[in-house]
């Protein structure tokens, strides 16, 4: 199935276009865009936005795998990004991670059955002032983070998907 | 013009030159691997730093412009412990895999690794893998040897125009590929495997068939369109055998490059049922295969019999875009010297009407090397062309007719019907002629690979090729076969023809533009012509 | 000292441009266009001003380069792809001081003659890039920004930009590649972005906390700014601490600081029980000092002395409890990942060097491991495209020769003394 935009959306990507003098530097605003609508990057998409952009589908893919933060395959309603580098470190991101590996029952890249969770580590959030930190998805960090505070994170995070707090394990 | 030293020799070297440049029109050698001539200058190997007088860190010469003064150093110890340290680094996860890679002998990887590398690797970690891809029918991808030059991915960007090639990912773990694992498009893929300086992509009509020792180049010119592309033929010492067609720089002509047309076309040629033998009707029997000595006797005592009874006028010489200037000019000889007819044509239909333009590269349309050489050998289209033979023949005008090999006849159904008012036909083929059914004698010619001669492309270019293989069978050179006929004939002086250069002299000394010319004078990359302006009108 | 950066950090009531005009915000703009663009530059030249991203190169002198005349347009990049390890400072004026970072795009774009700036943010700062979007339209609104600004017949456009997730894209060229939706890898320099940049026009290229400092500079003149801290090292500078101290955050300080008063007087100290034991002063590309060499001028010039950098002005704080081979690893793991595999010594380096301190941390590696890790990064060092060969060459060499005996202790061990597990492997 071919990719479109939203009505909404073909009129953002339209605003996007007219602030730059070169068609393909909006291709990381778009991806975006794209991302925004659909979850993840398709098949679909590339090819709509390379013909959009005036490139090839190539150098889209090139881009998209050259970034960390989109997605060629769908993720969990909660992308659970936690930073991993020197000062959370410091501060015990490494038994965060085993806490929300355990408790999620996934691994790195993984995504819960229910498809609420997919758990990454991610290199320095540029917050480390208030280490450890949790990114969801784009929203705005979530900081100086312990076990419950995680714990209760979780629950807020499925209460807000309609579903029951988990059973602690 | 900058005056600058490298290892303490003075250079002078026009404005712009890169020290990398300047080093190797100088003899020195820096060792490179992302750096190509043609291409945009990246500098991301990392292999050709040199120490400058006054700037603290060593430098990519490949980016650096000369300047006015300016001391370079290519072989302090600074800049031997850098090349080291990059070979080894280039070297940690690639495959020691030397022995069965088709790149092997011909490596810059492997070439550099003995001058510069250390000969024992220090890295005791598994090597990075990465599965082999085909690229399409042309090329195969072996990522794991792939050091990241990105030559060919400026390559598709610049040369062709076309992005298909990119590296996905980043780092170490950035991997080469296309998207969504399609394969390459346009005529000009092989050259990705002659940019690639190790063994990440390799042709697939070459794979396995030899090793680098093994073969020897010889010098050639490409004869599958009027480009007339310089390339380099390879051949297997021990068998003889042709293996490839690479093209050779020539800044005049083709550049670094070649298409796939010219590069793979030799299939159709030597994988084809390639004429071996001569054949002659004998005592108004078929063709059957005789000696050439008997093909010519039957062409000889033909050709008296229409003489006397028709005259010289009836006799035609169909020359062919596809033969030497040597050959064509033989064949205009031997028809004024045995008839003193000047009735020569040329079949130029070989317009394929499919010119490809590529940003760094263009084909023509027109899929035979010679028709400029041919014209210029006395062979034209002016008077009775190709269509006016017809006319001819059609009319009775023309009872013998000599037919050099490459001609096509696009409508050889209409064409065999004619050729059947011809009472002698003498054809000489690379593959068998649609008419041969229909010829009083067939000579077996030898192909560009099997002899030496000369070709002058559409600009005007005379180039020569050179003999690299035995001609197939009894294949021999058209014009030599000339030459023997007019022998047959009892004509003056064609006794002195021996070589191909000989018949070239005559050609230079009767032709304008040509004057003065020889094969040392032509050299590898060949002379234009020298032509009034009223002549290079088509 | 009064705060000039980080004024009102923690509220934010000022990004509105109503509050942030009340308490004097914009004016240097005004100021500035009542002065002839050379002017403003001669100012933020000689008010000493050197550029807060880690180069620490003259902000005036980088303005200067760009050619007066030029047939492409010239552009203005506001490096804010904040990435490096143990930085978060810009990201404080990104949300809670947007008005001073636009006011200083403004003013920057008016000197050189620029119309045309991208702020160039990293992609996971998207609630920041909301905050400056919303700034911005205000600054439209009340034609900060726009056609004929304030009817000096200026025109200028701002557009926020996310990055996605590379590290690299701090390194000015690599940005311009990533804003002409390319992957962010460095080019080959000379040409400099002032002369070939952005969309191949004059581009200069300043980090947000550069930018940030140009309306106070301009407000209260060259002469005040050049009287903030020492010689060649001038102005207030903001310290992002974090690790092991009892109160982490950014501080604003004058070049010159000490680093010990800084964590002492400013962060509350080491955490109680605990005694110092390095800091990485610069963020992860700086070279760690030991506790001893830690009573140092936190200023460009010093650091540089004692083989390290003040880069970015993050330090990363660590006690008595720390494992430094876990510590090195975990830096040389972020530089591998983060390589972006242009050019062969950075890219093949930094995976041979993670592989060494990861076998290391594990109990697995060998004494030879730190001569040969000394000898990898020497052969970096220097021979890569970008400064990021040095970013990790020269931090991982000393955290080898200053922490040797603890390296030596986890071979002797074969395991990591201080108890920790050996590395997740990379994904």
């Amino acid at each position: 199935m071919a990719f479109e935009f939203t009505a909404e959306n073909q009129t953002e990507f339209e605003r996007i276009l007219s602030r730059y003098p070169q068609k393909r530097a909006a291709l990381l605003p778009t991806l975006y865009l794209v991302q925004k609508q659909h979850g993840y990057v398709c098949k679909d998409a590339i090819g709509f936005i390379a013909e959009k952009l005036g490139i090839e589908p190539v150098q889209v893919y090139a881009v998209i795998t050259f970034y960390t933060m989109f997605n060629l395959k769908p993720v969990g309603r909660f992308h659970l990004q936690l930073c991993n580098n020197i000062s959370c470190m410091l501060l015990g991101s490494e038994k965060l991670l085993a806490h929300l590996r355990s408790r999620l029952g996934i691994g790195l890249k993984e995504t819960t059955p229910d498809g609420l969770f997919t758990l990454s580590t991610v290199e320095c959030l540029g917050s480390c002032g208030t280490a450890p930190v949790l990114q969801i998805n784009c929203d705005p960090y979530r900081e100086n983070l312990g076990i419950e505070e995680l714990d209760r994170l979780l629950d807020e995070l499925r209460a807000s998907a309609g579903d029951a707090p988990a059973a602690q394990e | 013009m900058p005056t600058l030293t490298i290892d303490g020799k003075e250079i002078s070297v026009p404005k712009g030159t890169t020290v990398l440049e300047a080093a190797k029109t100088n003899g020195i050698h820096i060792p490179h691997y992302c750096y190509h001539p043609a291409l945009a200058v990246v500098g991301n190997c990392r292999m050709c730093l040199v120490k400058i007088e006054g700037m603290p860190k060593l430098q990519t010469s490949c980016s650096t412009a000369v300047a006015e003064n300016m001391k370079v150093f290519t072989k302090t110890d600074e800049v031997r412990k850098a090349q080291q340290g990059v070979m080894e680094l280039l070297l940690i996860n690639h495959p020691l895999d030397c022995p069965v890679c088709d790149q092997g002998g011909e490596c810059d990887l492997q070439d550099f690794s003995y001058g510069y590398g250390a000969g024992k690797s220090r890295y005791e970690f598994e090597k990075q893998t990465f599965v082999e891809r085909s690229l399409g029918p042309v090329i195969k991808l072996n990522m794991n040897r792939c050091i990241r030059c990105t030559r060919c991915v400026r390559f598709c960007q610049e040369v062709r125009g076309k992005a298909e090639l990119d590296f996905f990912y980043r780092g170490q773990h950035s991997e080469l590929a296309t998207y969504d694992n399609q394969e390459l498009t346009g005529a000009l893929q092989g050259n990705l495997v002659d940019v690639c300086p190790v063994g990440a992509l390799t042709s697939k009509d070459y794979r396995f068939k030899s090793r680098p020792w093994d073969n020897r180049d010889v010098k050639s010119v490409c004869p599958f369109c009027e480009k007339g592309c310089s390339t380099d033929i390879t051949v297997k010492w021990r068998t003889g055998q042709l293996l490839r067609t690479k093209p050779r720089y020539n800044p005049d002509v083709n550049g670094h490059w070649m298409c796939d047309h010219g590069r793979f076309g030799y299939h159709a040629i030597f994988d084809g049922q390639r004429v071996q033998k001569s054949e002659a009707t004998i005592g108004g029997a078929g063709l059957s295969v005789v000696p050439r000595e008997k093909a010519y006797a039957a062409v000889y005592e033909a050709s008296k019999r229409i003489r006397e009874r028709d005259g010289g006028s009836v006799f035609f010489g169909l020359g062919s875009p596809h033969a030497s200037n040597e050959d064509n000019f033989m064949l205009a000889k031997f028809m004024k010297d045995a008839f003193q007819c000047a009735h020569f044509g040329l079949n130029a239909t070989e317009d394929s009407g499919e010119a490809e333009d590529y940003p760094g590269f263009k084909i023509p349309s027109f899929k035979a090397p010679n028709l400029q050489g041919a014209r210029d050998a006395g062979i034209t289209e002016q008077g009775v062309g190709y269509a006016g033979l017809r006319t001819a023949i059609g009319k009775g005008e023309v009872k013998a007719l000599f037919v050099l090999a490459g001609n096509r006849f696009s409508d050889w159904r209409g064409d065999f019907e004619l050729m059947k008012r011809v009472d002698l036909l003498v054809i000489f083929e690379l593959l068998p002629s649609p008419l041969h059914p229909l010829a009083t004698a067939t000579i077996p010619a030898a192909a560009w690979t099997e002899t030496d001669g000369t070709m002058t492309n559409m600009q005007g270019r005379i180039q020569r090729f050179w003999r690299g293989v035995d001609p197939a069978g009894d294949a021999i050179p058209q014009w030599q076969a000339l030459v023997e006929l007019g022998q047959r004939f009892g004509l003056q002086g064609y006794q002195q023809l021996k070589r191909a250069e000989d018949a070239f002299k005559l050609l230079a000394a009767s032709t304008p533009g040509y004057a003065g010319l020889d094969y040392s004078k032509i050299g590898d990359r060949g002379v234009l012509r020298v032509v009034e302006e009223a002549a290079l009108a088509r | 000292m009064e705060a000039t950066l980080i004024k009102h950090i923690g509220h934010t009531a000022f990004r509105d441009i109503d509050t942030f005009v009340q308490g004097g915000g914009y004016r240097a703009v005004e100021k500035a266009f009542g002065m002839r663009p050379e002017e403003v530059t001669e100012a933020v030249k000689s008010s000493g001003l050197r550029g807060r991203g880690g180069a620490g190169f003259s902000a005036g002198m980088k303005w200067s380069f760009v050619p007066k005349e030029s047939q492409l347009p010239k552009y203005l990049c506001c490096n804010a792809d904040e990435s490096e390890p143990g930085t978060f400072k810009d990201r404080q004026i990104v949300e809670y001081e947007p008005h001073l970072l636009v006011e200083g795009i403004i003013i920057c774009c008016y000197a050189v003659g620029i119309h045309s700036a991208y702020i160039y943010i990293r992609g996971e700062f998207a609630y920041g890039a909301e905050v400056l979007e919303n700034a911005i339209a205000q600054a439209y609104s009340r034609n900060y920004l726009g056609r004929d600004i304030l009817g000096k017949g200026f025109d200028l456009d701002v557009t926020v930009h996310r990055g996605a997730g590379a590290y690299i894209c701090g390194e000015e060229t690599a940005l311009l590649e990533s804003l002409e939706g390319k992957r962010g890898q460095p080019r080959l320099k000379p040409p400099f972005p002032a002369v070939v940049g952005l969309f191949n026009g004059p581009t200069v290229i300043n980090n947000v906390e550069t930018l940030a400092a140009i309306p106070s500079i301009i407000n209260n003149g060259a002469d005040w700014y050049a009287a903030i801290g020492p010689e060649r090292n001038r102005g207030t500078k903001l310290f992002s601490v974090s690790g092991h101290v009892v109160k982490p955050g950014v501080y604003e300080m004058p070049l010159g600081t000490n680093l010990l008063a800084l964590i002492n007087d400013c962060c509350g100290g080491i955490r109680p029980g605990r005694t110092l034991k390095a800091v990485i002063p610069g963020g992860a590309s700086a070279s760690v000092l030991r506790a001893e060499e830690c009573n140092i001028s936190l200023d460009f010039d010093s650091l540089a002395k004692a083989g390290s950098m003040l880069g970015s002005g993050g330090a990363i704080v660590m006690d008595d409890s720390t494992c430094m081979v876990k510590v090195a690893h975990t830096a040389s793991r972020f530089f591998y990942e983060e390589s972006c595999g242009k050019c062969t010594p950075c890219r093949e380096g930094i995976g041979w060097v993670e592989k060494l301190f990861r076998r290391l941390e594990s109990g697995g590696g060998r004494e030879t491991d730190l001569a040969l890790i000394s000898d990898i990064c020497d052969n970096v060092k220097g021979k890569t495209l970008c400064p990021f060969g040095e970013a990790f060459s020269a931090p991982l060499d000393t955290f080898v020769k200053k922490f040797r005996e603890e390296f030596l202790e986890h071979v002797r061990q074969k395991r990591c003394p201080f108890g920790n597990p050996p590395p997740d492997p990379v994904h």
